[in-house]
C-alpha cells in the first residue's frame, strides 16, 4: 500500500521534472532577438486592463528579478516612472506611445518591454474563487524598432493549497514563498509568479539567456 | 521485506525531489536580493522613503557578508531615495556605482548625474528630527500613489 504511494508520487514527480525542465521544442523564432542580442532591458510601466488600480505598480515592482536573473541588465524600475513623471509622463498608455528614439536617447536601452495586465484579483467561478494575474509581453529593439519576442503568462493561487502537490507542492510553494516575502493584496504574490513565468529563461518560447547568464548563447 | 523495499523508494524519492531543487526549481541565483523588489513596490506606493533607505542599507550589508552582488537597479534606486531626502553627495555615489557595477547604466547614470538637483518630486523632505510620520498631505500631484489609499498611509 504505502509502496504504491511512494511509487506513484516518484513517477508524479519525474513527470513534473520532464515538463517543467526540458526545454527543446522552441516553436518561437528567435532570429530577430539572436541578431539583436541586446545587454539591457528599459521595463516600461504596464498598461492595465483590470479594474484594480494596483495592478500595474504590483507588476511593475516585480518584474526585476526574472529578467535580471535571465542574464539582463534591467533599468531601476521605479527610477526610470520618477524620469517619466517628471516629463509629464503618468500613466503607461502615454510612456509606452513614447517614440523609441527618445527611449534610446534617455535610458540608452537596447532593448524595452512593453507589457499589458489582462486580468489581476480574485475571480470567482462556479466551484471555487481564485486569484488570477494573467500578461502579455513584447520585446523591442529601440534600435530597429524589431520585435525581438513575445509572451504570455498566467498564474493563480488555486492548487497552492491543493494537497494534491505533495512533497513538490509543497517545496515550490517554499521557494516562491522565499522569492516574494511581501503580501500587500492578495493578487501581488500571484503577480509575481506571473512575472516569473512570463520573463524567466531557459523553458519553451522563453525569452534568451542574455549576457550576464553563464548560460547566455547556449538556447 | 516491505519495509525494505519502502526504503528504497523513499531514498530515491529523495534524491529525486534533490535533484529537482538543486536542477529546477531553485537555480543559482546571479544576484542577492532580498528586499529589494518588496521596496520598489513600498517607494512606487508611496511609502517613507526613510524606512526604505534603512532597509536597503541592511541589505546592502548582508550582500557583501554573503558575498553577494546587488541586483541591477539597485544602487540607482538607494541613489534616487537619497536624492528625495536631499543627501545630493550620497546619491551621486550611489549612481556611480551601478555605472561601475553595470556598464550598461551609463547613459542614463549620466543623465541623472547631469540634473542639477537630481531627481526629487516626493513630498518627502529633509524632515526635522521631532516629526517623522508627516502624512504626503500637500503634494503636487507628482508621484501620487497609483493606489488611492493616501489617508492610511502612516505607520505606526
Amino acid at each position: 500500500m504505502l509502496r504504491n504511494i511512494v511509487k506513484s508520487i516518484m513517477a508524479a514527480i519525474t513527470v513534473l521534472i520532464l515538463a517543467g525542465c526540458v526545454t527543446n521544442q522552441a516553436k518561437y523564432d528567435y532570429t530577430a532577438f539572436k541578431e539583436s542580442r541586446p545587454r539591457s532591458v528599459v521595463i516600461l510601466p504596464p498598461i492595465n486592463e483590470s479594474p484594480d488600480v494596483k495592478a500595474t505598480y504590483s507588476m511593475l515592482s516585480q518584474m526585476t528579478f526574472p529578467l535580471a536573473e535571465a542574464g539582463y541588465y534591467v533599468f531601476p524600475v521605479a527610477v526610470v516612472d520618477e524620469t517619466f513623471k517628471q516629463n509629464g509622463l503618468t500613466n503607461a498608455n502615454d510612456i509606452q506611445n513614447v517614440s523609441l528614439k527618445k527611449l534610446r536617447e534617455i535610458f540608452g536601452a537596447d532593448a524595452a518591454l512593453y507589457v499589458t495586465i489582462n486580468k489581476y484579483g480574485t475571480t470567482y467561478a462556479v466551484f471555487d474563487s481564485a486569484t488570477v494575474v494573467s500578461a502579455s509581453a513584447k520585446l523591442v529593439d529601440l534600435k530597429t524598432g524589431n520585435t525581438l519576442w513575445e509572451g504570455t503568462a498566467t498564474a493563480s493561487d488555486q492548487g497552492n493549497n491543493n494537497s494534491g502537490g505533495g512533497i513538490v507542492g509543497i517545496l515550490v510553494a517554499a521557494a516562491v514563498k522565499q522569492i516574494i516575502n511581501t503580501a500587500l493584496d492578495a493578487a501581488h504574490p500571484v503577480a509575481g509568479q506571473a512575472s516569473n513565468q512570463l520573463l524567466s529563461a531557459g523553458h519553451a518560447n522563453s525569452i534568451l539567456y542574455g549576457p550576464y547568464s553563464e548560460k547566455f548563447g547556449t538556447d | 521485506m516491505k519495509s525494505k523495499t519502502n526504503n528504497h523508494s523513499i531514498v530515491g524519492l529523495i534524491f529525486i525531489a534533490s535533484a529537482l531543487l538543486t536542477g529546477c526549481a531553485t537555480t543559482k541565483s546571479l544576484y542577492g536580493w532580498n528586499d529589494y523588489q518588496p521596496e520598489v513596490y513600498k517607494y512606487l506606493q508611496g511609502n517613507s522613503v526613510e524606512e526604505q533607505i534603512i532597509t536597503l542599507e541592511k541589505n546592502l550589508e548582508q550582500f557583501k557578508a554573503r558575498g553577494q552582488l546587488a541586483p541591477p537597479g539597485f544602487h540607482a534606486h538607494l541613489g534616487m531615495l537619497y536624492a528625495q531626502v536631499g543627501k545630493m553627495d550620497l546619491a551621486a555615489q550611489e549612481f556611480n556605482i551601478e555605472k561601475r557595477l553595470f556598464p550598461e547604466s551609463a547613459p542614463y547614470m549620466n543623465f541623472l548625474l547631469n540634473k542639477k538637483d537630481l531627481p526629487k518630486s516626493t513630498s518627502e523632505k529633509p524632515i526635522d528630527d521631532g516629526k517623522k510620520n508627516v502624512a504626503p498631505k500637500g503634494q503636487t500631484g507628482v508621484v501620487t500613489p497609483v493606489s488611492s489609499n493616501q489617508s492610511k498611509k502612516k505607520e505606526q
